[in-house]
């Protein structure tokens, strides 16, 4: 391969890597703990003690359907979600514009259970694709996702020659760049095949809104099989009449998708759909059997056929992961946290390679505190909003805000330390401080869920045990880096 | 189980890998049958661990087997390296 090649392509990939590493770093960092967010939201509402694989009684079916149609009389859309192996409560939730709220039930007795308000794990992946900032936000994302190819392509370009003999070559006790060089590619080779499926199952999930063909697409397709259409009187009248029972409904949808168990019930005034779980294969589809209402006789199933949308079924399925069993699921964790690896020493790299050359320069010094303010700001946050979660009083009204703001207000906070040490040529001033707190909140995690949530530790504690592992993980590779920044003299 | 056989080829892979390339991972170089021996390893080992993983469901079995991949590489590479160091 000619050396200028080989050279343009080192200068896109630093700079393209850098550029939307910066924030790849955070949407990897995030979507690593979104495959973990069901648990999540469970860890940081202790009060829900509901144990897995709960079989689902008539009487919390009766009792959620009650709840249903009083809010439907208040004009609320909701929707029940049904219980599964990773939230086994019964949840009639609605979207209050921010995210999905409502009321949980006991499967087994249809009490409803007083959680505590909280953004749970489904903040992670709010932030993951939308970066809390909505379609905005996800366009940016994907924009990320293709400039992430792009690095990805240029990257195993430049190190062709040697991606298969040195697949498993790491020389620790080599010149500290060579290290991390060596770090960089052995993550970032190993993983590539993750890597490169999920962001590119993540940019065709939302591809529609940054290509502009969609519009045609939208013309081009099929007509699809419209809803039963109702008269309004009748649909009022439907509406004002208490919703059939459930249970035998969801045994007839079930026989109508197939066999697959159902995952959610959506209700409008004069009809029902009853929706395939989103666990029962890798295709994610959204096949749903109609039921009229209020006497509840089946209307008909609605499939997706065709290789296209299978094809789209199965992307959005593997970035999903959501039809991952536990095992599957904690690999698709790891993967995600060596691919963050790859980019996190990356952007390392990329200032290390810099520095004694640009080292005195303000885009310098800008470039190491975003750097500094990615890799140890955001997990102090997410640290923190967890700690946040379990200090503040359970019925504190706004709690939710709250969390959301000290996840903010801490990274805020992290990024301007990190720019006061940057302008000061401090080279390890901001890393040792942030890491050594990462090393503090991430090791006291256990204690802090032993001390305030003792029983739901008691209850659930391979599901508390997972979590607070993942702190303790984040402390031992955080003071890790520390140690070795410390001990290092070169 | 799958996970772990998968695994366990790989490694047995990655092994044969670093035995072919002796100058770089800080191996005698091996004998003209070790040296076939090692070849045949580094390829039947993956494949085989395809069967074991094609055996699940398709979309998981190939999953499964990347991951494995990724985690023996870098189980290896560590020992590699606190080998030298």
């Amino acid at each position: 391969m000619r050396e200028t090649l080989r050279t343009r392509l080192g200068w896109l990939h630093g700079w393209a890597g850098f550029v939307a590493g910066l924030l790849a770093a955070c949407i990897f960092m995030t979507g690593t703990l979104s495959v973990f967010d069901t648990e999540i939201t469970r860890w940081m509402q202790p009060e829900n003690r509901v144990p897995a694989k709960t079989a689902l009684t008539d009487t919390a079916l009766d009792a959620a359907s009650s709840l249903i149609h009083e809010q439907q009389l208040h004009g609320v859309p909701v929707f029940l979600a049904l219980p599964s192996v990773r939230s086994p409560t019964l949840d009639v939730l609605h979207y209050d514009g921010r995210q999905f709220v409502g009321t949980r039930f006991d499967p087994r007795t249809g009490m409803p259970i007083p959680v505590r308000a909280t953004m749970g794990g489904t903040f992670f992946f709010s932030f993951h694709y939308t970066l809390l900032e909505g379609v905005t936000g996800t366009r940016i994302v994907n924009i990320i996702g293709v400039a992430l190819l792009v690095a990805i392509i240029s990257g195993t370009v430049i190190h062709i020659r040697a991606l298969v003999p040195d697949i498993v070559r790491l020389r620790l006790s080599a010149a500290r760049l060579r290290g991390w060089l060596d770090a960089h590619l052995l993550a970032g080779v190993l993983v590539l095949p993750f890597t490169v499926m999920i962001v590119y199952t993540g940019v065709l999930v939302n591809a529609g809104l940054i290509l502009p063909a969609t519009s045609l697409a939208h013309l081009l397709a099929p007509e699809k099989p419209g809803t039963p259409a109702t008269s309004g009187t009748k649909a009022a009248t439907a509406a004002r009449r208490p919703l059939p029972p459930l249970a035998p409904l969801l045994a007839i949808a079930r026989c109508s998708l197939q066999g697959r168990d159902a995952g959610f019930i959506l209700f409008s005034p004069d009809h029902l759909s009853i929706y395939a779980s989103d666990a029962s294969g890798p295709f994610l589809t959204r096949d749903h059997a109609d039921f009229s209402l209020p006497d509840g006789r089946l209307l008909g199933a609605t499939t997706t056929p065709g290789p296209v949308a299978h094809a789209m079924q199965v992307m959005h399925g593997l970035h999903y992961a959501r039809f991952a069993p536990l095992g599957l699921r904690w690999l698709y964790f790891v993967s995600g946290l060596c691919a963050t690896a790859t980019i996190a020493s990356g952007l390392v790299l990329f200032l290390m390679k810099r520095r004694s050359r640009s080292g005195h320069r303000i885009g310098f010094r800008v470039g190491e505190s975003l750097t500094i303010a990615t890799l140890t700001g955001l997990p102090i946050s997410i640290l923190a909003f967890l700690w946040c979660n379990h200090l503040l009083p359970a019925s504190m009204a706004g709690r939710e805000r709250l969390e959301t703001g000290c996840f903010l207000g801490i990274w805020i906070l992290c990024t301007g330390h990190a720019g006061l040490q940057s302008s000061r040529l401090h080279m390890n001033a901001a890393w040792r401080p942030q890491l050594r707190l990462i090393g503090l909140l991430g090791g006291g995690l256990p204690v802090l869920d032993v001390l305030t949530c003792p029983r739901a530790v008691y209850a659930l504690p391979a599901l508390h045990t997972a979590l607070d592992g993942m702190g303790l993980l984040a402390a031992a590779t955080a003071l890790y880096v520390r140690h070795r920044l410390g001990s290092d003299r070169t | 189980m799958t996970f772990p056989a998968t695994f366990l080829l790989w490694l047995m892979a990655f092994s044969c890998h670093a035995r072919l390339h002796p100058h770089r991972y800080g191996f005698a170089p091996l004998a003209f049958h070790a040296r076939h021996m090692a070849i045949t390893g580094r390829i039947a080992a993956p494949v085989v661990a395809l069967a074991l993983a094609a055996r699940l469901d398709g979309v998981t079995g190939v999953l499964i087997w990347f991951a494995s991949l990724s985690i023996a590489g870098l189980c290896m590479a560590l020992w590699l390296a606190s080998r030298h160091h």
